[in-house]
């Protein structure tokens, strides 16, 4: 087998997708979902992965289709320019808003958490500024740094359950099947937002080693992330029960705020933060590589640089002004941002694969493309 | 025809000396000065030896000795060599003593043509000689150690390699010494360091690939590496590399290394450097391309990625559990060395509930009446340190208990005692001195140490997230450099399963069957047969 | 190369905007009041909140030069008064030169007065602010909570972790009170059964000791103890239990890890207490049965353990007399659980949380009751059933009466 470097490996494309989806998602889901259906929230979250599935099978043929260009100059080979136009600035847009809601959510935490007096612009352009590096190295880049961090993450995840093993009430789950039916869709719906950010495939396809196993790809990334979406839901509600998790803002961290261990493994809850930080970072470079790609090669512009920094420059404005305060946020994340996650994600892509399939050409070589 | 090619050749040299003495002073533009010198040898012995002897503006240590045919004053023979470049024994051996002899008899009734043939095939006892054309071939010869031998009536001259001289013995290697192990080190001979890899690589497949770089110091360099192994397309991109270096002076292997990097701007280091040929040939054996220059120790190996800097090699030459212990103590100094002091500023500034209580409450008691915040505490320390560490490098060996004297207990006690520093940042800065030396590549604990700064002043103003976003900068740097096409985090991301067996673990030798697929040539990564483990009769069920 | 130099400049770009934007969060460690307990009482309208700051140079001397007994004091207790809890913490800057820090708490006594005024504010401080651990302990004090931080301890240097040692070593050796942090208390006030119950500390003694003089004596004027278990409906405290109700209380609701019991080995009626038995291993499950209109809670403890002593005559190696032993024993537990249960029912307040066990297995029904309990918690009948093993005589398998009364 030879080694290609060049290219993203087919458990890297996974993970990556992986990474794109569970770093903000592991801090809202808990609260909203155990908030809307008590202890059987992990149910709908795991309800929440067969949908998840069939997004994924979506998306991987779509980029099956797509002989290995990028996606949007393959779109404009087969739908034509405008098509792809439009739908380059609505992912363009999508990967955006996207971005600045990670940067916001980081912040949001931070300065609730750890660093109460420094300034919010201070907080969110040193992760600005580390995605806009790391995106000027690519996503060959991106792809090494997420399995890195990917592996800690797990490595701290598995400790983190391993601390807090002696804090958990069984009991906590039962009765099972209690929740009626609405609530657990309405605690399901986030997840499912979540898990159609698995639409990171389009712009993944032309650097994938292996382009014919994306659909595997995809479903392996939001397997990945559904799992571990319920298992910290299934955590959370293990050791806070059914009623706390609703009224608290970061229940995840929590868990780990709790943990104790004689008088010496005590309040340790900030090494899983940093953990926790580190792959928002690694979402954020993802989202801010996205964002660029997807406007320099919808609108074909060759330098692509110029742009990487007026767009990470929006970003940074969008978080820090597009929401006034938390609770405005908040709202947005609860309601507004499931919807728009799925009209993006979802429509937008079933729309382009109809498109394709009324259009499609008899000769199957007419979509070869320079 | 030949006395007006003289006159001519005269004419122009007066003329041109003026035009060389300008060039010498711009000491660049070596190309000017052969220009003249391209042309062919003279036929005369003495207008050969002026033309050198000009050349090298008549330099003391060039010595010139002439032999004349017995009873008449015309010379026939002249050497030319620097005295202290040649082994001066060899000379009168080889070259003096048979052709003094031969002179008298055999020169009698032959051609010029002759004669010549019968020098160059059957009088000069050397090794390797070779003919001069023109005089700045000759001149190349001379400044290497070779002894020129010019006859008369011929337009060729001899060049016999005589080029020995004073060098050092084989040591012990100073900085990168093992408990057991092979004790050589490289010496500052070209010549010397080949034989030492050719002794360990007993293969025909060990090519070396001489070069000659640096316009004024004329260094030899040799490519080294295993036909078949090394991989085709990194031989080519580093003969490419060096090709393109155009300079005056080579006068240690960093200079090449820094021509030919991938990242100039890195504290991390993407080419490996050793002096123990051991390390170079275990190098060469998997399939990276030993670059050694004449004049240096050290020698250069690339491709090379992260982890190879946490590899001694003695790690190969122990057990292999106790080498997998000390390879993960050292990946946990290089953190410390890195990290310790920004988390501990970290720590007890921002994130004081992480301590335990009792300390915590040391730490405070301390930090009474300390008139520094922690950061510039701790940044006075390790910049103290640094300088103690210098004054150590740089100082003669003689006063070197005084400043461990002045160093130890008054730098660190009595300022502790005087409470102008905590005794907490004290350790901290210590050990974290300690850690970085447990690195066995110089080169990454330097990166080490420059990073600490940087972590400190994030440490110190961000807290943990400082830290934590600074990792994350240097862990994207990491991804994104390469050494020849390899990534830098190899075997980590992209992720390789092969290399794994000699990262973070040493496996048996026993185990580790295949090369490093990454570096060495896919179509060759088989080191040793199956089922390589021992098996003593002895090792059977025992119930 | 120009990633390269891209990464230059960038790693000077942020340091050199965080040196000269200086440091927001930073706070040395000698600007922080390490606070290693506080107190929350209600007097007059107000809430009063105390502090214990250690005072870290006392104490690393102590430690240093007279290994334990302090000269100098170890900690300062004052305190503020506000309309709400962080008000009053707010205004300790008008007398504190330092920041107070809270991560270090260990302990947080509650008068009875703001424990029956309710804890929900307290709740709320702790899981809103992020300085402020949840893993606090809580106690509930009968007076003026202030005084409990007052008192000096004498092993333990500061009294804060004293106190939490001793709730630690208590819940862990004889298990009659819980030590309940904040969080167990707000999961256990959340739970169907809306009720908690806290340990309480109180000084036992006269004169108190607050004073190095006080201190430097073998046998202390008073002592921090404690004392029996508070019991909350909602977040209000409702009533105090004994200990030994708050023993039944432990095995219903399995809480029990190591507890020493002590019983007689001679059967039937009123007999001297002349043994005891050191329970090492209990777990108990709690089934609802439902039985017409109402339910039956079935209380199966299962439990083993070794002898202490004892002072009866038998043969004690015989199995016969370890399973009478047994027998002895598995009554004793019975009567603790009848006599605590007659408490929460004559207390009308669900401590012992068969609402969980029933909204667990009749969740249909659960929904029904749920509007008036704890009220139906009088209508509930328990069926107790304790299995004892002694796993071990102990090394001498007659007691020494035998010897004794043998002539």
């Amino acid at each position: 087998m030879p080694l290609n470097p060049e290219k993203i490996g087919s458990i890297q494309a996974a993970v990556l997708i992986s990474m794109a989806i569970t770093p903000t998602a592991a801090i809202v889901i808990p609260t909203v979902s155990i908030g809307a259906s008590g202890q059987d929230a992990w149910l709908s979250v795991l309800a929440a992965w067969p949908l998840g599935i069939g997004f994924a099978l979506l998306y991987g043929s779509l980029s099956r289709m797509n002989p290995g260009v990028s996606f949007f100059s393959w779109l404009d080979s087969r739908l034509g320019r405008a098509v792809s136009v439009i739908a380059g600035l609505l992912l363009a847009q999508y990967y955006l808003s996207v971005a600045s809601v990670t940067i916001r959510e980081l912040v949001n935490f931070l300065s609730n958490e750890l660093l109460q007096k420094t300034p919010v612009a201070v907080l969110s352009a040193v992760p600005i500024l580390i995605a806009v590096y790391a995106a000027s190295g690519g996503i060959e880049v991106i792809a090494r740094i997420s399995a890195l961090v990917y592996v800690g993450m797990i490595m701290f995840l598995a400790l983190g359950i391993g601390l807090e093993l002696n804090q958990m009430q069984p009991q906590f789950l039962f009765p099972i099947g209690d929740a009626p039916l609405p609530r657990l869709v309405e605690s399901g719906l986030p997840s499912v937002g979540w898990l159609s950010e698995a639409s990171l495939l389009f712009i993944l396809a032309p650097y994938l080693s292996k382009p014919r196993r994306s659909t595997a790809i995809a479903i392996a990334g939001v397997s990945l992330a559904a799992v571990q979406l319920s298992l910290i839901v299934l955590l959370v509600l293990l050791q806070f029960g059914p009623e706390l998790p609703g009224i608290m803002a970061y229940p995840a961290f929590a868990a780990a705020e709790i943990i104790k261990y004689g008088s010496f493994v005590e309040r340790v809850d900030l090494i899983f933060i940093c953990v926790w930080v580190a792959t928002v970072y690694v979402k954020l470079c993802i989202f801010v590589f996205g964002t660029v790609h997807c406007f320099t090669h919808s609108l074909r512009i060759k330098a692509a640089k110029p742009f990487l920094w007026t767009i990470s420059l929006l970003i940074f404005l969008h978080s820090l002004y597009s929401w006034s305060d938390e609770a405005t946020f908040l709202h947005y994340q609860k309601s507004v941002s499931t919807a728009f996650l799925i009209t993006c994600n979802v429509i937008v892509p079933a729309l382009l694969w109809l498109g394709l399939k009324i259009k499609r050409r008899p000769p199957a070589s007419a979509g070869e493309s320079p | 025809m030949k006395l007006w090619n003289v006159l001519f050749r005269r004419k122009r040299d007066q003329g041109s000396s003026q035009q060389r003495k300008a060039v010498k002073q711009d000491g660049r533009s070596g190309k000017a000065v052969s220009r003249d010198l391209e042309e062919g040898l003279s036929k005369d012995v003495d207008e050969n030896l002026r033309t050198i002897v000009a050349e090298l503006g008549g330099s003391d240590d060039l010595t010139i000795r002439k032999i004349d045919a017995a009873g008449t004053d015309s010379v026939v023979v002249a050497f030319i060599y620097i005295d202290n470049l040649v082994d001066s024994a060899m000379v009168n051996q080889m070259l003096l003593h048979p052709l003094m002899s031969e002179i008298g008899e055999s020169r009698s009734g032959k051609s010029s043509e002759e004669w010549y043939r019968t020098v160059r095939d059957r009088v000069l006892a050397v090794g390797r000689v070779h003919e001069m054309r023109t005089p700045e071939e000759a001149l190349a010869c001379i400044l290497e150690g070779q002894t020129i031998v010019f006859l008369q009536g011929s337009a060729a001259a001899l060049a016999a390699d005589t080029s020995g001289g004073d060098k050092r013995a084989v040591e012990e290697p100073g900085s990168q010494t093992v408990i057991r192990g092979p004790k050589e080190s490289f010496t500052e001979s070209i010549k010397t360091n080949l034989s030492l890899i050719r002794r360990r690589i007993k293969s025909p497949r060990l090519r070396v690939e001489r070069k000659t770089l640096g316009k004024l110091t004329q260094t030899q360099i040799a490519l080294v590496y295993l036909q078949g192994i090394a991989k085709a397309s990194i031989v080519e991109e580093v003969r490419r590399r060096i090709d393109r270096i155009d300079t005056d002076s080579i006068l240690e292997s960093a200079y090449i290394e820094e021509f030919i990097q991938d990242a100039p701007i890195t504290p991390f280091p993407t080419i490996e450097n050793t002096e123990r040929p051991d390390a170079a040939a275990a190098g060469i054996l998997e399939g990276q391309i030993a670059i050694i220059v004449d004049g240096t120790p050290f020698a250069l190996l690339a491709p090379v990625s992260f982890v190879r800097f946490f590899q001694s090699s003695e790690d190969f030459y122990q057990r292999y559990d106790i080498a997998t212990f000390l390879r993960l103590i050292r990946y946990v100094a290089f953190f410390v060395s890195m990290l310790l002091p920004a988390m501990f500023i970290a720590i007890t500034t921002f994130h004081q509930e992480m301590l335990p209580t009792p300390l915590l409450i040391s730490l405070a008691a301390q930090r009474e009446g300390v008139p520094f915040p922690a950061i510039v505490e701790a940044l006075l320390m390790e910049i103290t340190f640094e300088v103690l560490r210098e004054a150590g490098v740089r100082m003669p060996k003689v006063i070197g208990p005084a400043i461990s004297i002045v160093g130890a207990l008054v730098l660190g006690q009595s300022a502790v005692q005087a409470g102008l520093i905590s005794a907490a940042i004290v350790i901290v800065v210590s050990f974290t001195a300690i850690a970085s030396f447990v690195i066995p590549a110089i080169n990454m604990s330097i990166a080490a140490r420059l990073i600490r700064f940087v972590m400190m002043i994030l440490g110190g103003t961000l807290g943990l997230f400082g830290i934590m976003s600074g990792l994350m900068v240097l862990l994207i740097h990491l991804a994104s450099l390469r050494s020849f096409g390899v990534p830098y985090l190899t075997p980590l991301a992209p992720f390789v399963w092969t290399n794994w067996k000699d990262t973070f673990v040493r496996m048996p030798h026993w185990v580790m069957k295949k090369r490093p697929p990454t570096i060495a040539d896919g179509s060759n990564l088989v080191r040793q047969g199956d089922d390589q483990m021992p098996k003593p009769p002895g090792r059977k069920s025992k119930f | 190369m120009r990633a390269a130099k891209r990464f230059v400049s960038l790693l000077m770009l942020l340091v050199a905007s965080f040196g000269a934007a200086g440091c927001w969060d930073r706070t040395e460690l000698n600007e922080l009041a390490i606070t290693s307990a506080t107190a929350v009482d209600w007097e007059d309208g107000e809430w009063s909140v105390s502090y214990q700051v250690v005072i870290p140079s006392a104490i690393s001397n102590a430690v240093s030069v007279t290994g334990g007994g302090a000269s100098k004091l170890p900690i300062i207790v004052y305190s503020t008064q506000g309309k709400t809890i962080r008000e009053a913490v707010g205004r300790s800057t008008l007398e504190s030169p330092r920041h107070l820090f809270f991560s270090h708490t260990r302990v947080v006594v509650v008068s009875e007065a703001a424990a029956r005024q309710g804890l929900s504010p307290l709740l709320d401080v702790y899981f809103r602010n992020p300085d402020s651990r949840e893993t606090v302990s809580v106690l509930v004090a009968k007076g003026n909570a202030r005084k409990i931080l007052e008192q000096l301890m004498q092993i333990q240097i500061i009294p804060g972790d004293g106190i939490e040692e001793t709730l630690r070593k208590e819940a862990e050796e004889f298990s009659a009170l819980p030590n309940v942090r904040i969080y167990d208390l707000a999961l256990s006030i959340v739970s169907p059964s809306k009720s908690a119950i806290v340990p309480e500390i109180l000084i036992s003694g006269g004169q108190e000791v607050s004073s190095a003089d006080a201190l430097s004596k073998t046998s202390l004027s008073s002592k921090l103890r404690l004392g029996r278990l508070a019991v909350f409906k909602n977040d209000r405290m409702a009533g105090w239990m004994t200990r030994e109700e708050a023993l039944g209380i432990a095995f219903i609701r399995d809480r029990i890890k190591t507890t020493t019991i002590p019983f007689s080995c001679g059967q039937g009626g009123k007999q001297k207490i002349d043994s005891a038995f050191k329970l090492t291993r209990s777990s108990t499950r709690l089934t609802p049965k439902k039985d017409g209109d109402g339910f039956t809670m079935k209380i199966e403890v299962e439990g083993e353990g070794q002898l202490l002593e004892t002072d009866c005559t038998k043969e004690l190696s015989e199995p016969s007399v370890a399973r009478q032993l047994e027998s002895q024993l598995e009554l004793e537990i019975t009567d603790m659980i009848e006599t605590a249960w007659q408490a929460a029912r004559k207390m009308n307040i669900d401590v012992v949380g068969f609402a969980e066990a029933i909204h667990r297995k009749y969740p249909k029904d659960w929904k029904r009751m749920k509007n008036n309990w704890p009220s139906g918690l009088a209508e509930i009948r328990i069926e107790p059933s304790v299995h004892i093993t002694i796993k071990r005589m102990g090394l001498t398998n007659q007691s020494f009466r035998t010897l004794t009364e043998k002539d």
